[in-house]
């Protein structure tokens, strides 16, 4: 059990009388990469953002590196954490959003090392260390002291992924990243996505780019209308394409 | 501390307070009406491509909206009359305030102008319009619409400093609130009829102007 | 015209020393507050924001000098109910703070909301709690936005000090008037208070625009 990065049970969401997703079931192991596909409302990015904290759900349990997070029992009812116990237990993910969320007052570097300095109260000096390897890392060792307006959207999109490494989470979430990107901009952040699998980060990717998610994913998880539909290898769900919706749905890539 | 409140003073003087409020409307609606046509011209002064024009409509508008309205009253009512120009009360008011007003409405103007897209006006053009007709059928029915929620604003403001006038005796509600005070010593009644007054006046002037805007925004 | 302004000048010195004390403390005060009430109406409950919403919205339908005047009477009569005399300067300033301090309110709190809500989530999403959320990212970006509105604010307050006149205040408008009475001529001298004003708010304006350029460094 203390194995799996990830642990998800059951996880229902409703939205005053709408569904948002139920029976959610699923498991990441360390140095595994995940990808969640399917249509758009089919509640992917919402399970994100669940994980993240960011959002609340009803019913069903989030374990992260073996403890439970979000929720607790209190006298046998379930209660939510406080906003302080929360804050700390949002560094255990990072997540990369789609619409950027750079800080623009502050520069690629100030934006990465933020979280170093005000949360893990780290040294300025020791946190712009690891903040300019973590830059270089992602191919933007020139960029460091420049502001986000003057960035394209696809070094954006690296920066906000040097900034959510720089908390050193347990695993990284990826939604839709490169939905908002122009296309020529794309191939910059997958390749930096893929360079991440490679070193062996353990990575949850919400994704429409079909090609990547079978190139670099471990397993992939098939969500349609608020349920996981299949979970299988790239194999399985890409070629295989064994149940009729997700034919139907993936014919309508040409992948 | 007791306050014992004496309402009946309210109402032997409410014939006044609510002519005065009458009066600083009045005095309100015409100055903007005047600050529209100056703003105007000014405006246009402003952008047009010519180099003194520009100017002469930089140095008015600084000049108005650095220099303090009550200090203008007094420039207009107690100062022009040493170069022969002699106004009655409630005319110099009204001259003033539409000086004023004028600065705030060229500015105003001059940024909904400004806002239109070159691309509109080239349309016109191609499509032979003279310059005059580009002005009125075109640059100014869109600034007026955009400039509305800006206008609507400068109009309740311009209503409030309407209470500038009771500083050289304009019959106008501050005028009478402070009368009231002075004469009767009832300073709560007379101060908070009058921001009752003040307030509901422009509450409902807002929501007056923001129906109207709703209006014309659906077409 | 000089001569008499020279005769005039200490009184000419301290009703311009009255109108910079007013006008920066109106200025400082109303600031403060104003940012602190901008700051609870954009993220207080229904219940905290209810009395911050009804100062505001009835400080902005009322004209200044009504409100002067309503604090100079109603303030005075009061407290010389209780002993404390209130010298007319300071209900004047009261009077300026109060005022400025509804319209930073509404300054503040407009350049708040305006801030994405996704700046507040990639802030916890880092793991930040809000009161760093705040003073890090969300105050630095408002500041920007409210600057420029504030120094018309502050030009405001400048030109609201000769309301002061009007309740006794030895300001500059009213000098200018007791110099009036004794010398005959009143547009040459009224003029130069003027100028006064203008250069006033003038310095107002260049250091207004000195601190936009400082805070608004990183916008396109």
């Amino acid at each position: 059990m203390s194995e799996l990065v990830l642990k998800i049970n059951n996880l229902k969401k409703w939205y005053g009388t709408n569904k948002v997703f139920e029976d959610v079931c699923l498991e990441v192991r360390p140095k595994e990469v995940v990808s969640i596909i399917g249509p758009s409302g089919s509640g992917k990015t919402t399970l994100l953002r669940c994980i993240m904290l960011l959002e609340k759900f009803q019913e069903g349990s989030i374990i992260l590196d073996g403890d439970e997070v979000g929720y607790h029992n209190v006298n046998g009812k379930r209660k939510r954490y406080s906003e302080k116990v929360i804050s700390s237990q949002r560094i255990l993910t990072g997540i990369v959003f789609q619409s950027l969320n750079l800080f623009p007052h502050l520069t690629a570097l100030k934006n990465v090392v933020l979280g170093l300095i005000k949360v893990k109260h780290m040294d300025k000096s020791e946190a712009e260390k690891i903040g300019i390897k973590l830059l270089e890392r992602v191919d933007l060792g020139e960029k460091l002291h420049s502001y986000p307006s003057k960035l394209s959207g696809g070094q954006q999109q690296r920066v906000a992924i040097a900034r959510a490494i720089a908390m050193n989470p347990k695993i990284l979430l990826f939604d839709e990243v490169t939905s908002a990107l122009d296309p020529e901009l794309i191939g910059e952040v997958l390749n930096v996505i893929k360079q991440l699998a490679k070193d062996g980060t353990t990575m949850l990717i919400v994704t429409h780019e079909m090609s990547f998610a079978y190139e670099v994913s471990d397993k992939v998880v098939f969500m349609d209308a608020g349920k996981v539909a299949d979970i299988g290898t790239p194999q399985e769900i890409f070629i295989e394409r064994n149940s009729p919706r997700l034919k139907e749905f993936l014919s309508t890539f040409n992948a | 501390m007791v306050y014992y409140f004496s309402f009946r003073v309210v109402q032997s003087n409410i014939g006044h307070m609510l002519n005065g409020l009458g009066l600083g409307l009045f005095i309100g609606v015409i100055s903007l009406f005047f600050g529209i046509i100056l703003g105007l011209i000014v405006a246009f002064a402003a952008v047009s491509s010519n180099r003194a024009f520009n100017n002469i409509a930089t140095w008015y508008t600084v000049f108005f909206r650095n220099i303090p309205l009550l200090l203008l009253a007094f420039i207009v009512y107690f100062g022009l009359p040493d170069v022969g120009i002699m106004m009655e009360r409630k005319v110099s008011f009204i001259f003033t305030l539409s000086l004023y007003a004028g600065a705030y409405m060229a500015e105003i103007f001059r940024a909904g102008l400004q806002a239109i897209p070159k691309g509109i006006i080239e349309a016109g053009q191609v499509i032979g319009l003279t310059r005059f007709h580009i002005c009125w059928n075109i640059q100014l029915p869109i600034m007026f619409r955009n400039v509305l929620p800006s206008m609507s604003n400068v109009l309740i403001s311009l209503f409030k400093d309407t209470s500038l006038a009771a500083s050289i005796t304009v019959p106008e509600l501050t005028y009478f609130a402070r009368k009231l005070n002075v004469e009767t010593f009832r300073v709560l009644e007379a101060w908070l009829s009058a921001a009752f007054l003040y307030i509901v006046t422009c509450y409902l002037m807002a929501y007056l102007l923001r129906k109207l805007e709703h209006k014309l925004r659906i077409e | 015209m000089f001569r008499i302004l020279y005769n005039f000048r200490i009184a000419l010195f301290f009703g311009t020393m009255n109108m910079v004390t007013a006008t920066f403390f109106a200025i400082i005060i109303g600031t403060t507050l104003g940012i602190l009430f901008g700051f609870i109406l954009c993220y207080g409950n229904k219940y905290v924001k209810f009395p911050f919403r009804l100062y505001v919205d009835l400080v902005r339908g009322i004209p200044a000098l009504v409100l002067i005047f309503s604090i100079y009477y109603i303030l005075g009569f009061f407290l010389s109910r209780v002993g404390i005399n209130l010298d007319n300067l300071k209900s004047g300033i009261i009077a300026l703070s109060a005022f400025s301090a509804a319209q930073v309110a509404e300054i503040t709190r407009g350049a708040l909301q305006s801030i994405p809500k996704d700046q507040i989530e990639a802030g916890k999403a880092i793991g930040l709690s809000f009161d760093k959320i705040f003073i890090f990212i969300l105050f630095p970006q408002a500041i920007a936005k409210i600057v420029p509105p504030w120094i018309n604010t502050a030009t405001e307050m400048c030109k609201g000090t000769t309301l002061l006149s009007l309740i006794g205040v030895r300001e500059l408008l009213l000098t200018a008037s007791q110099l009036i009475a004794t010398s005959g001529d009143a547009l040459v001298y009224y003029m130069f208070i003027g100028l006064i004003f203008f250069l006033v708010n003038t310095l107002i304006q260049l250091f207004g625009k000195l601190l936009e350029k400082k805070v608004s460094f990183y916008q396109l």
